[in-house]
């Protein structure tokens, strides 16, 4: 009977112990920020490389770990060690919008940002065929 | 009498200046280059309206300038419905052009068009010839032909054969045009070589002078014969948002002695150069 009285409160507290670590992350999460500036990159036509010199400003609510992420291709564009706050300047080339996640040590997303890639003639393409004509 | 013999120096000063160059460097594949967008059977539907700056200096039909320098609304514009397409480039002074896409390949591609073009090509100053230059108001301008243009890479080539759809002079227009773009981040840049035939009966309709026009403007009777020209040009677009497009470019037309030979032209030079800049809302 004691021993069933000591695991239930064993299980109360590892429940209550998960819970608070979940509300702690959520918190963190909820005052996670990553900026983009700017953020959106203009090419002539759809289809064409847009280069734009970004900058990336993030801060959250613990020091921790991060990466700063290329969420489209999955790859790392730099990371920060034991911060709560960083920024990252680099050239932006792409054809396509483009999301940006700040990752701690777990893989979680702390917090998001996209570049967008627009264009100011929305080509549209004829269809390929023979001679239409005979 | 010295009025209309003033105008018609002036409209025939465009006609030196730049419809040469423009028909040598046509639209199609000029708007193309300076999309950059060279891949066969891309077609935008688009219409935008520019404030440009242009200067050109070459033969004129005045005696005191041999320059042209004027601020004026641009309209570019392409649409297209299944197979035919309407276009109309103002910086090119390339007026209507309506037509039907007949082949596509890979590389190529064959438009059969009817353009409003030839007698209104002179972006310099169009505005005079329209408004000044009975013969050129009246008939001549309509054309229609073929044009084939290929797409390789960063190059394209285009051909064109037009002949007169007025029958007002039943000339013939033939030009080849060799073009690339590439970027450089986000400037798009663009080169074109042309060459461009006009036979005598094209040339003589708006350069020469018969028995009436002798007598009317007190010129000596001249007779053209045919004409070859050649024109380079190289300019840049930069899009600045996605409504507002930035553009410039600069080009160089040689003239064949049978067009600047005219009795219509003062000042005579054996070729032309013009610059312009233009600011372009796209709708």
């Amino acid at each position: 009977m004691k021993n069933m009285k000591t695991l239930i409160v064993f299980i109360f507290a590892l429940a209550s112990l998960l819970t608070g670590i979940n509300a702690s992350a959520d918190e963190a999460i909820k005052n996670a920020a990553l900026l983009v500036t700017p953020e959106r990159c203009i090419a002539l036509h759809r289809g064409q490389m847009c280069y734009l010199d970004v900058t990336i400003n993030w801060h959250t609510y613990h020091a921790n770990d991060y990466c700063l992420i290329n969420k489209t291709d999955n790859k790392v564009v730099t990371c920060w060690k034991d911060r709560k706050q960083g920024t990252h300047s680099f050239e932006f080339q792409g054809v396509q919008s483009t999301d940006y996640s700040l990752q701690d040590p777990t893989g979680r997303d702390v917090a998001n940002a996209k570049v967008v890639v627009a264009w100011v003639y929305k080509s549209t393409k004829r269809t390929v065929s023979t001679w239409r004509l005979f | 009498m010295q009025q209309s013999f003033k105008s018609y120096f002036l409209a025939l000063s465009a006609f030196c200046l730049s419809m040469v160059a423009s028909q040598t460097l046509a639209k199609d594949i000029g708007q193309t280059l300076r999309d950059n967008s060279i891949e066969s059977g891309f077609h935008n539907n688009y219409i935008e309206l520019g404030m440009q700056a242009f200067y050109g200096t070459g033969p004129t039909f005045s005696e005191t300038s041999d320059h042209i320098a004027i601020i004026n609304i641009i309209i570019n514009g392409s649409y297209q419905w299944d197979d035919f397409f309407i276009e109309m480039h103002g910086e090119d002074a390339r007026g209507l052009s309506l037509g039907y896409n007949a082949w596509n390949s890979e590389n190529w591609s064959f438009d059969i068009l009817a353009s409003d073009s030839f007698g209104q090509s002179q972006y310099e100053n169009r505005l005079w010839a329209r408004q000044e230059l009975k013969h050129w108001r009246d008939g001549g301008n309509w054309i229609v032909g073929g044009r084939l243009m290929g797409y390789f890479g960063n190059n394209m080539v285009q051909f064109t054969l037009q002949h007169d759809a007025t029958n007002d002079h039943k000339g013939n227009l033939a030009s080849l045009v060799l073009g690339r773009s590439w970027q450089l981040r986000n400037w798009n840049v663009h080169s074109m070589i042309g060459v461009e035939f006009g036979d005598e009966k094209l040339n003589n309709f708006f350069v020469g002078v018969d028995k009436r026009r002798a007598s009317y403007y007190d010129l000596p009777r001249y007779k053209s014969g045919n004409s070859i020209s050649y024109s380079a040009e190289i300019g840049v677009t930069y899009p600045i948002s996605e409504d507002w497009v930035f553009k410039a470019a600069t080009r160089v037309t040689s003239l064949d002695d049978s067009i600047v030979d005219s009795p219509f032209y003062q000042t005579k030079k054996s070729s032309a150069v013009s610059v312009r800049t233009s600011i372009n809302y796209v709708f």
